[in-house]
């Protein structure tokens, strides 16, 4: 189970860093929030300059909150709408069990859906919600997230897998040729990711345990190269 | 006068039918390539994941054998092709070995209406015929969606026909673990490309003249 991290563990980390100031600091997320970007209320603008690539940082100086600070999940939904999965991330009952999982940050990437999310600057002690439309970085994202939402787009779910990701795949209902699922649903199986509907992703981030996740093997095109080769009389190697 | 028109008929369709059994029986066996020249290549990109596997098989095979190298993705996906010229390291519409990258109309948009769809699959049709005869590519490879199917039809005729024999190799899309897309299982069925392979060990099993031999992501 994730939970914040532990006071003892937060020491440990402290004196290993002090020695090695110089290095990027792994528990230190990336994004922070431009004050100089410009307004995004409209949805449409293509390249969200919302949320900007910012260096990981170090605050030392007795100051421990950094470490217990950011845990983002990534919540992104691909070039075409899927407003069921926005709707659902953006309720009350979702943003709550994944605060309790420990996670601090929501950031959506909500494509051409109509659904505008809540933004929140996590004052009250909530989760910090943004979104944006599209991005051409998404990568840096995925990066920076503690754990991400998609839909179950095949780009989508192995960028996630390769950078070894903790990945809930939402699959969506109301597409006709629903052949999605039957690859979210074999690789769940194989236990390389997790896999919801809209109405059940609550449960799903409630029994969350990313102990169960086994690293998925990246595939090799190499086999394939070799038989067109062979079939086609140039050497095969 | 009607007798002979019938029995040229006749005779014509099973020279027609014994070319296209010929053909079907030739493509499934290797090729005896001794000169070894390069193949021009056309490359049938989908979209998103479709492409991203169609790249990651690109890149392990050898670019001076497969070359020049065509890419033809739907005129309404402009990513693909994107994607194509950053893996080519190709900025503009051509490179310097001939490489091209080309848009191709689609018969039917995603929510286009049945009617209007008589109209654009016979101009999508015309603008693959128009492109397969100005390509004429040795090698056809495609791992998706419907965009490919008017190109291996063409490029079956132009076996049957001797215009030019070409080699179709088609890759089932990673997404699909249980069936065959409907490009796939038209492929299969009509035993129209040379190899055609699967990614998942359980789909070979259902379709045993496909090709199992790993994932491509």
């Amino acid at each position: 189970m994730f939970k914040p991290i532990s006071s003892h563990r937060l020491t440990n980390l402290r004196i290993n860093y002090s020695f090695y100031q110089a290095l990027p600091c792994p528990t230190c997320t990336i994004y922070n929030r431009s004050k100089n970007s410009p307004a995004h209320d409209t949805g449409n603008v293509l390249y969200s300059q919302f949320w900007q690539w910012k260096a990981p940082c170090y605050k030392m100086g007795g100051n421990n909150n950094h470490f217990e600070s950011k845990k983002v999940v990534f919540v992104t939904v691909g070039t075409t709408s899927f407003d069921s999965l926005v709707t659902t991330v953006d309720s009350d009952q979702v943003k709550e069990a994944l605060s309790e999982q420990g996670y601090t940050h929501l950031v959506i990437q909500m494509g051409r859906g109509s659904f505008i999310p809540k933004k929140s600057n996590g004052e009250d002690g909530s989760l910090v919600v943004d979104y944006f439309t599209f991005s051409s970085s998404i990568a840096n994202y995925l990066q920076s997230a503690s754990l991400v939402i998609s839909h179950a787009g095949s780009g989508s779910i192995f960028e996630t897998l390769r950078m070894a990701k903790p990945l809930i795949v939402v699959v969506n209902e109301d597409l006709m040729d629903n052949h999605q699922s039957e690859l979210a649903e074999e690789l769940a199986e194989r236990k390389h990711l997790f896999c919801a509907r809209p109405q059940t992703l609550c449960e799903v981030i409630k029994s969350l345990n990313l102990d169960t996740i086994v690293p998925y093997a990246p595939g090799d095109a190499n086999p394939v190269a070799k038989l067109i080769n062979k079939h086609l009389g140039f050497p095969a190697d | 006068m009607v007798e002979f028109v019938s029995i040229f008929l006749v005779v014509i369709t099973t020279i027609i039918v014994i070319r296209v059994v010929y053909v079907i029986s030739q493509s499934s066996k290797p090729v005896r390539n001794t000169s070894q020249k390069p193949l021009s290549t056309l490359v049938v990109l989908g979209s998103g994941g479709h492409t991203a596997e169609m790249i990651n098989l690109l890149s392990v095979m050898q670019k001076d054998w497969f070359a020049p190298r065509y890419y033809i993705a739907a005129a309404t996906d402009n990513m693909s092709l994107q994607k194509a010229r950053v893996f080519e390291g190709i900025l503009d519409d051509k490179g310097a070995d001939g490489s091209q990258f080309m848009q191709i109309y689609r018969s039917r948009e995603v929510g286009q209406s049945y009617i209007t769809s008589v109209g654009t699959t016979l101009l999508a049709l015309g603008h693959a015929l128009w492109l397969m005869v100005k390509i004429r590519p040795h090698v056809i490879l495609c791992n998706g969606p419907g965009t490919c199917i008017p190109i291996c039809a063409i490029a079956f005729i132009f076996k049957v026909l001797g215009i030019r024999w070409s080699y179709i190799f088609y890759v089932e899309s990673i997404a699909r673990v249980k069936r065959l897309s409907l490009s796939g299982l038209l492929l299969y069925k009509l035993h129209m490309a040379d190899q055609l392979f699967v990614q998942w060990p359980q789909l070979q099993k259902q379709y045993p003249q496909a090709r199992y031999v790993g994932r491509l992501m």
